[in-house]
């Protein structure tokens, strides 16, 4: 009772499916007339059969056998010819459907927040958008197939054998139907052991992979303490178990499959030994004696379906459960109603008494951090690690959300300038750099909208101090970066990005730590170039090196979430406190 | 755009990667052995199932006589096939009509339309009146010749046959129709048996020629360099392990097992069919060979050309997902989302037609194949009706109706073939990525061994390393520390100091200079006697799923004493004893959760439980509570007794304890001494003292 509820709810859930389906109707309904005409031709075909085969007789002319074969022909061109058109319409539209809801997917992930995919692994997400979908494909094309080929070709065939020749094929049919009921019971009784077993066998393998998993990452401690052996031991338990679940399984089907072809052989025989008596009684024409067996394999099918429906149903309402629940989640950071239309900012910045607390984290990430950013200034910040120095300058593009009034952009409150205009007005090189797989020139125009000409591109490149190694690269601008392309070096990558982010010409430039790979000289260089051109511009620089904020108008040093100390860098040298630590350090160095 | 290794396709058969596959077989060679002897069987008794029926039709349930016209000397020579009913009328089998070689015209010399039927004089008379008898014919050797077609109830009142009477008058017909019907159900038993028992055979030889290759290359990933684990992320090494082994399995399960089966079957249909069955209608059935022949092949090579375009696009939407949902904070920071979702489209729009694409190769295909079964039936129909009708052969009714099964059968492997093509071709994909993990070349292992007892001195003679060519990480490093000295190493994030320690213990291989322990030159050494010489406690402490205990003893053999014992001196006997399960304790998912200093106290305990003469301790910057802390202290100071011990030290009261300091900057020592004389000195331990101890960076 609970699996079925279970399921009923399973199949509630499908309806996620139906606005897909709008477009194709046309496509599903022939499809399914045709499926349902092709499951009702074989069986009128059999009856061709027995007829042209009781035509043998002496006093019957050549011509009626010809006739009859004529019409088994074209009655086979035309199941063949169905075939073809409900599968190109059934399970064509099935891959179309499935392709528009991956792509609604994409679309959704890619509207979902910062802290959506900070809690989750991009594997997972793979999978959804990958083997769920697949899943789903499967269940919904043919889930459907099926009940209409058991409904269909079932009846049908069961029919057309009792009208084969009345009255003697009915008796017949009910008995040759009794060894096919015990199919259907028996694969109805073992479909839900079997599944409870295979459910074994994955959760079996699931601790393999685990096992496996914990394991290579913990590679290092197993090498220290020698403990290979043991572990490769200890492994082969792990897959003797999974081996052992296997063979639970193997103990149902193993004996199943066989048994399935045992009885449905003994509705062979009981048409053999039943059917034969019949003949003799001249109760059963021989035509029909010999087209009887042929009705055995088109049952046979539904009866066996059933099991694989019941599979296939339970796994698509999983997966589709799963996509729901992805469609379901709602991006945190979006515009809504109360957003203005403000289509450009100038990139003065307020920060008021914000307290910041990441989601489910006991303690604040930033304390009580008030500033003020201008356009034609420039911010430095430095701080010790975990400070929240990466987390201050992430709040500003509203990459996580800061509490109602806590920032203003322009006097207007964060949450109503549209994203769009606020992320397009800000330029950011991330600490944890990414480059995509792509030219050198498609990844530093990434930002942009607009068509871009190779000069603005090099020189956005030159500001960052890129442009002279680019053109060391085998391709120049137009070398594949990544595993398929060449490796690029830490330093090269932050300098990417940052000439990626001026070719956005931003209202607000942000470096967060993007020039820690790059050397002393070389960054000053960088940084001396992009104070040219940003002139106008705001500029937040995080970085460990003192010296890299020396001309920063004001910086703020951040310990354990708060502003420690603020001021330029010759007040908080004088100081002595935390700031005049970092440059000595630097100093010595 | 798309990995290396997804843009690889794989061949659909690759013998190389077969015979490799093969050879995980050959401990089990008997059950495929048997396995494959049982499927001959099956395929045999498969084959002989429609003959029975064949037998069943032609002998007993629809044995057909006609009469013929003859000339007395016609009638002479051909006597052994005649039944002489009255002057030049003969009865005649009707399959006996094609031996009346001269006899051109047999239809036209037929004298009449009727079949009939052999009744057995003594049984008709016991069981029919005589008035019945009147009116058949009777032949030699006391027989009736009772048309069939009075055999049929069309009128129930006038019916010379009642049930009951044509059951007794044809009882040696019905006999042999039960006994032949015994012989069926026998065939279908043995059906079961050796069909379980190939299946059985297939499935043990297949699972554990699979457990031997999964077991095989986690011994391999287990003597793997720790570089290789740099390079390729854990995910895709479980992958190989088990997502691919299983890929692997399907190849056994469903191809080699069907294989055997399915060869016989078709040897088996074109020796049996022809010799055994009939020959003519063998050949009407074999005409359908050359046509199926060529769709097939075209088939194939369409269906592979649809399976490598699905592949490469579906390798390039799961490049474009890993790469975009990595890369998702990129898009949203530059609002790409719009473009990125415009490029997925064309993708996965393409990958659409891909896979339409091949769904129309099978929508073409396989009514394409049913086609051809039905014309293979209306072929047997037409020439059937031809051999028997027209010109007389051996053709007979029987034959016809087992030709019916045989077409079934003859078709059954071409069917199932598309689904078998993309099983292949997935498992030699695996094969392949598997084997390649496979040869990756182990650590070297082998070396000296040292004394049962050492000293537990090192040295580092000018070391340089790098992990990545010039990349210099450790640049001309010396150091020495004596027998149970404790020296602390000090540094900024990246100096350089976790890389003393993978050195040390030979996770990587230095590229200059030399590492000594007890004078003797590391690199010469055994790996595993060297790393069990070398107690190692990491910065994040890695705890292994399964009980507190075996995260101590890990997988060697201890006393539960000696657990205990090492647990108690680490400070974390006090912890695990008040847990419910103690020792037994899980740790991690769906035990207990520990907290970080509770992980480092065990830590402590596996290091102490295998009692190693140096100990190399990377101290955790994670923050514990107080209490802990002043436990973890104590530990640390107990740990360190009577060892000679390197420490990344991040502690303060660890660098005050330490005989030495040894201060890394950039790869290189900067400076060395006491914590008092490198205070005093001011310099760059001076910095880093106020940094890390003071401040916590």
């Amino acid at each position: 009772m609970r699996l079925n509820q279970s399921q009923g709810m399973g199949i509630r859930s499908f309806k996620t499916i139906l606005p897909y389906l709008a477009g194709h109707w046309s496509k599903i309904i022939g499809g399914f007339i045709f499926l349902a005409i092709v499951d009702i031709g074989q069986v009128v075909l059999i009856k061709f059969l027995a007829v042209a085969i009781n035509a043998l007789k002496p006093d019957v002319t050549l011509g009626f056998i010809a006739v009859n074969v004529v019409i088994y022909l074209v009655i086979g061109f035309f199941i063949a010819l169905g075939r073809y058109f409900w599968r190109r319409w059934l399970s064509g539209t099935g891959v179309r459907v499935i392709t528009d809801l991956r792509h609604n997917l994409f679309d959704h992930l890619q509207s979902l927040s910062f802290s959506f995919y900070d809690k989750r692994q991009v594997g997972d997400l793979m999978a959804h958008s990958t083997e769920d979908v697949e899943h789903l494909r499967r269940s919904i094309t043919f889930g459907p197939i099926i009940v209409v080929d058991i409904f269909f070709q079932g009846i049908a065939a069961i029919v057309g054998m009792i009208l084969l020749e009345f009255p003697a094929t009915a008796k017949l049919t009910l008995f040759t139907l009794i060894p096919l009921i015990v199919i259907l019971i028996f694969v109805g009784r073992f479909a839900g052991l079997l599944r409870h077993r295979w459910r074994a066998v994955r959760e079996a393998f699931s601790s393999m992979m685990a096992k496996i998993t914990e394991n290579l990452s913990g590679i290092r401690v197993v090498k220290a303490y020698v403990q290979e052996d043991g572990e490769t031991a200890e492994f082969r338990n792990v897959s003797r178990d999974y081996v052992k679940k296997n063979i639970d399984v193997f103990k149902i089907w193993g004996v199943m499959f066989p048994m399935v072809g045992f009885l449905a052989s003994v509705s062979l025989f009981l048409i053999l030994l039943l059917g034969g008596r019949e003949v003799i009684l001249g109760e059963l024409s021989i035509g029909s004696f010999v087209a009887l067996p042929l009705y055995i394999n088109v049952i046979l099918w539904p009866m066996m379906a059933i099991g694989w429906l019941m599979n296939l149903l339970q796994g698509g309402a999983a997966a589709m459960a799963r996509l729901n629940k992805l469609f379901a989640t709602k991006p945190e950071i979006a515009d809504t109603p109360q957003t203005l239309p403000i289509k450009e900012i100038e990139g003065k910045v307020t920060f008021k008494r914000l307290t910041f607390h990441y989601p489910d984290m006991p303690h604040p990430a930033l304390k009580n951090v008030s500033f003020e950013l201008h356009p034609g200034k420039i911010l430095g910040i430095i701080g010790t690690l975990g400070s929240g120095k990466s987390t201050l300058v992430s709040l500003i593009p509203r990459l996580y959300e800061a509490p109602e009034g806590s920032i203003t952009v322009d006097g207007h409150k964060i949450t109503r300038v549209p994203l769009k205009t606020l992320r397009g007005a800000v330029g950011m090189v991330p600490q944890d750099i990414f480059l995509f797989s792509e030219t050198v020139k498609e990844n530093i125009a990434f930002g942009v909208k607009k068509e871009v000409n190779q000069e603005e591109i090099e020189r956005a490149a030159k500001i960052a101090g890129i442009h002279e190694e680019i053109q060391g690269f085998p391709k120049g601008y137009d070398t594949v970066l990544g595993e398929r392309g060449v490796t690029v070096s830490g330093g090269q990558k932050q300098r990417l990005t940052i000439a990626r982010a001026v070719l956005t010409d931003p209202k607000i430039l942000i470096l967060d730590d993007a020039l820690s790979a790059v050397d002393a000289d070389k960054e000053i260089a960088i940084l001396t170039a992009l104070k040219e051109i940003m002139r106008e511009r705001a500029v937040i620089i995080i970085s460990a090196r003192p010296r890299s904020l020396a001309f920063a108008d004001e910086i703020l040093v951040l310990d354990e979430g708060r502003i420690a100390e603020r001021g330029t860098h010759e007040e908080l040298v004088k100081k002595d406190g935390l700031y005049a630590l970092f440059v000595k350090l630097q100093g010595i160095k | 755009m798309f990995t290396h290794e997804e843009e690889k396709l794989g061949k659909i058969y690759d013998s190389r990667i077969v015979v490799r596959l093969l050879r995980f077989l050959k401990k089990d060679w008997w059950m495929m052995a048997v396995g494959g002897l049982l499927a001959l069987i099956l395929a045999g008794t498969r084959l002989v199932m429609p003959t029975v029926r064949q037998i069943v039709i032609d002998d007993y349930l629809f044995k057909v006589y006609r009469l013929i016209v003859l000339s007395p000397e016609e009638a002479a020579k051909y006597s052994k096939y005649l039944l002489p009913v009255s002057d030049s009328i003969y009865a005649i089998h009707y399959q006996s009509v094609r031996h009346l070689e001269e006899i051109k015209d047999a239809e036209s010399r037929m004298a009449d339309k009727a079949q009939y039927y052999l009744l057995d004089q003594t049984k008709a008379k016991e069981v029919l009146s005589p008035e019945v008898l009147e009116r058949y014919r009777t032949i030699g050797e006391g027989k009736y010749l009772v048309p069939y077609s009075e055999f049929r109830h069309h009128d129930k009142e006038a019916d010379p046959f009642p049930k009951k009477i044509l059951l007794a008058l044809r009882d040696a017909d019905w006999r042999g129709l039960v006994r032949f019907s015994i012989f069926f159900v026998f065939l279908a038993l043995g059906q079961l048996i050796f069909g379980f028992g190939q299946q059985l055979m297939m499935f043990f030889a297949g699972q554990r020629a699979m457990h031997r290759l999964r077991v095989k290359i986690f011994a391999h990933l287990q003597r793997l360099s720790v570089k290789f684990f740099d390079q390729n992320p854990v995910g895709r090494l479980v992958t190989r392990t088990t997502n691919d082994v299983e890929k692997l399995n399907q190849f056994f399960s469903d191809i080699v097992t069907s294989f055997f089966y399915d060869i016989f079957l078709i040897i088996g249909l074109f020796i049996y069919l022809p010799i055994v069955q009939n020959w003519r209608l063998s050949l009407v059935l074999f005409a359908v060979v050359p046509p199926m022949a060529v769709v097939t092949v075209i088939f194939r090579r369409m269906l592979r050309r649809a399976f490598r375009k699905v592949r490469v696009r579906l390798a390039r939407i799961n490049a474009f997902l890993a790469e975009n949902l990595s890369g998702i904070k990129v898009v949203q920071i530059f609002s790409r989302e719009r473009k990125r979702l415009s490029d997925f489209n064309q993708i996965n729009e393409s990958y659409f037609r891909a896979h339409y694409g091949q769904i129309m190769v099978f929508a073409v295909f396989r009514p394409l194949i049913d086609f051809l079964a039905f014309a293979a039936v209306a072929a047997l129909l037409w020439f059937g009706a031809v051999w028997i009708k027209i010109i007389p052969t051996d053709v007979s009714i029987g034959h016809l109706a087992a030709f019916l099964a045989f077409v079934e059968i003859f078709f059954q492997p071409i069917r199932d073939i598309a689904e078998k093509f993309q099983l292949l071709q997935e498992s030699m994909a695996s094969g392949e990525r598997i084997f390649m993990l496979v040869d990756e070349p182990e650590e070297e292992y082998k070396g000296r061994k040292l004394p049962r007892s050492i000293q537990g001195e090192i040295e580092f003679k000018n070391v340089w390393f790098a992990y990545n060519d010039d990349d210099w990480v450790l640049k001309d490093i010396n150091f020495k520390i004596k027998p149970g000295e404790r020296v602390a190493i000090v540094g900024a994030t990246g100096a350089g100091k976790t890389s003393v320690i993978n050195t040390l213990c030979r996770f990587y291989e230095i590229q200059k200079g030399k590492i000594l322990v007890d004078g003797k030159n590391a690199r010469r050494l055994d790996k595993k006697d060297l790393r069990s010489r070398v107690g190692i406690v990491m910065q994040d402490v890695f705890l292994f799923l399964g009980d507190i205990e075996t995260n101590i003893r890990l997988r060697s053999e201890m006393p539960h004493q000696r657990v205990k014992a090492a647990a108690e001196i680490a400070n974390a006997d006090k912890f695990i004893s008040r847990l419910p399960q103690q020792y037994k304790a899980q740790v991690q998912e769906r035990g207990v959760n520990l907290s970080a200093g509770e992980r480092q106290l065990i830590a402590f305990a596996r290091a102490l439980a295998f009692d190693p003469a140096i100990l190399v301790l990377d101290e955790a910057t994670s923050s514990v509570d107080t209490k802990t802390e002043a436990l973890i202290q104590d530990a640390i100071h107990k740990l360190l007794e009577g060892h000679t011990a390197l420490i990344i030290a991040h502690r303060l009261s660890t660098v005050r304890d330490a005989d030495r300091i040894i201060v890394l900057d950039h790869g290189r020592i900067v400076e060395e001494g006491t914590h008092e004389a490198l205070m005093a000195r001011k310099g760059t331990y001076y910095g880093l003292y106020k940094l890390q101890f003071e401040h916590k960076i």
